[in-house]
């Protein structure tokens, strides 16, 4: 058998179901990895090492007694450190909240915890996940285990460093705009924002209520799948919570892709981005093709003004939410937070509407798209993880913002609220580059058994940064 | 249902600051932000030239109904 910490969450709880190993074990290896290596990521801000070691060692005696709860139970876990952990503290990333301890658990996260996952403590985030970069936090600078220089994006950092540094198998995330995918895609990791509504927000600070996604980040689609089972579900706590039944994600996943339609869009995601991630990405589409997938070519009309449309729905939301706190005192906020959170006094209230109306014709277009396809592919990121402190990008001899340039292929699918899935594709210049792959509303299990064909026939997913790999 | 409009000025923002939104800033401040601020109304500027005529907002009022 591998080393403990370099097991999935799945594979680890197959072994501990198996007696291969127990909880405690898995525990105290993800606790030893985050000794010798946090120091270099500053993934973790709070660790519960004596807690964890208790819940473990309870969890072994559940198992032993009356056998393993499901998939999950005994495995490690952290949380963003957006969401509420009853009892310790959670901070979002922000001196605003350096002391706030909450009284209950986000939703999510009891849920995991019902499923008989083992905290091990919160992980770093951009300032109340108001950025992609993960380099403005409390905490200081979330880094890229792949490269220290360079950030694990964001704002879910923590958890796509802790995952890439193989801390821990499995964490949660939250997605606003890309910030699940994002950082999976900078550390080279597994992530899915689920669809709006799949899994509740209740307990997670809001940045925008109408564009806020909760969702597991992980190395394999397997382990996205099996955590994404325990998230799901209606929770009366969430106005938006949706009451469709549960599908058996990690039952389905097997099923292979061929006939499979996966479109390719014509113009925005590739041709906007680095001419090394457009082959590569084409590249992993290649391997769909020979699996037994075709590829379509689609357009997407009016994509082109998702940017602005999330730009009024960001600057109207996060600043309606934190107006009185940034009221009473504006120095807790680190300047590009609040700078943002400025700008959104400046945002007329037809042009959010606007962006709201958009949400619905592009929403219309894409559903209308997923009648002639099953599954969309693009480029997750134009760009690799660029450099911590890093504002400007060149994309094909363009001068780019960075933030912007983050967020480009990312944030139309969580204005329309559809699923979606991002897996590491290949290398440029020893970073990782990643596929993103998007689905039909609620349809969470196509894309996540489109991932696990590619992730079977393919390796990227397995690759270790070159600080591990020594 | 575009409009045209002029291009945005730092004393705007700083006027808007303080007598609407009750949160000021200093000159520095609106000029710095009056950098972010254009281009973000000229994307803004595109939306409003979109075929929205028939579209409703995402975002959907639903009365609260009374437990029984």
């Amino acid at each position: 058998m591998s080393e403990l910490h370099e097991l999935g969450a799945v594979e680890l709880g197959a072994a501990i179901g198996a007696g291969k190993c127990s909880s405690a074990e898995a525990v105290e290896a993800c606790l030893n990895r985050i000794d010798s290596y946090n120091g270099k990521i500053n993934a973790f801000v709070t660790t519960v090492a004596e807690q964890a070691r208790a819940a473990a060692k309870f969890a072994d005696s559940e198992i032993a007694a009356d056998g393993q709860r499901g998939p999950l139970h005994g495995v490690p876990v952290a949380h963003k450190d957006l969401y509420y952990t009853k009892g310790v503290r959670t901070t979002a990333g922000s001196t605003v909240r350096g002391d706030f301890i909450p009284e209950f658990d986000a939703t999510a996260v009891a849920r995991l915890g019902d499923a008989g996952m083992v905290t091990l403590g919160k992980l770093n985030t951009h300032e109340f996940a108001y950025g992609p970069t993960n380099d403005t936090s409390l905490f200081g600078p979330c880094r890229n285990p792949w490269d220290f220089e360079h950030v694990s994006g964001g704002s879910s950092g923590g958890s796509g460093a802790a995952i890439g540094m193989r801390m821990i198998p499995a964490a949660t995330g939250s997605d606003t705009g890309g910030s699940i995918r994002i950082p999976a895609a900078c550390c080279g990791i597994s992530g899915l924002k689920p669809t709006y509504g799949r899994v509740p927000r209740h307990g997670i600070f809001p940045l925008c209520w109408t564009m806020d996604h909760s969702g597991p980040m992980a190395r394999s689609v397997e382990d996205i799948a099996a955590l994404l089972q325990a998230m799901s579900g209606f929770d009366a706590n969430d106005a938006a919570s949706s009451q469709r039944p549960v599908p058996d994600y990690l039952g389905s996943i097997g099923a292979g892709v061929s006939g499979l339609r996966i479109g390719v869009p014509n113009r925005h995601f590739f041709d906007q981005s680095d001419a090394e991630v457009d082959v590569l990405v084409r590249a992993a589409l290649a391997e769909f093709e020979r699996l037994g997938a075709h590829l379509l070519d689609v357009d997407i009309p009016n994509i082109e003004h998702a940017a602005a449309a999330a730009m009024a729905i960001y600057l109207s939301e996060a600043t309606a939410y934190h107006e009185d706190q940034i009221e009473a005192d504006p120095s807790l906020y680190s300047e590009q937070v609040r700078t943002f959170l400025d700008l959104g006094n400046h945002v007329l209230a037809k042009d959010y509407l606007h962006a709201q109306r958009y949400r619905t014709l592009i929403g219309n277009q894409l559903a209308a798209l997923f009648g002639d396809i099953d599954v969309l592919a693009t480029p997750t990121l134009p760009i690799v993880a660029p450099q911590i402190g890093q504002s400007e990008i060149k994309i094909r001899g363009l001068d780019n913002g960075v933030f912007a340039a983050l967020l480009r292929n990312t944030e139309p699918f969580n204005l329309a609220g559809i699923p979606a899935l991002v897996l590491p594709c290949g290398l440029a210049g020893g970073m990782p580059v990643s596929l993103q792959l998007v689905g039909a509303a609620f349809d969470e299990a196509r894309v996540l058994t489109a991932g696990q064909a590619f992730q079977r026939a393919t390796d990227w997913h397995t690759r270790l940064p070159p600080s591990l790999a020594l | 249902m575009a409009t045209q409009r002029n291009p945005i000025r730092a004393e705007t923002l700083q006027a808007v600051a303080a007598e609407y939104a009750g949160q000021p800033i200093n000159a520095d401040q609106a000029k710095l932000y009056l950098e972010y601020m254009e281009p973000i109304c000229e994307m803004f500027s595109g939306l409003r030239k979109l075929p929205l005529k028939d579209v409703e907002p995402a975002v959907i009022f639903r009365p609260v109904v009374t437990d029984e």
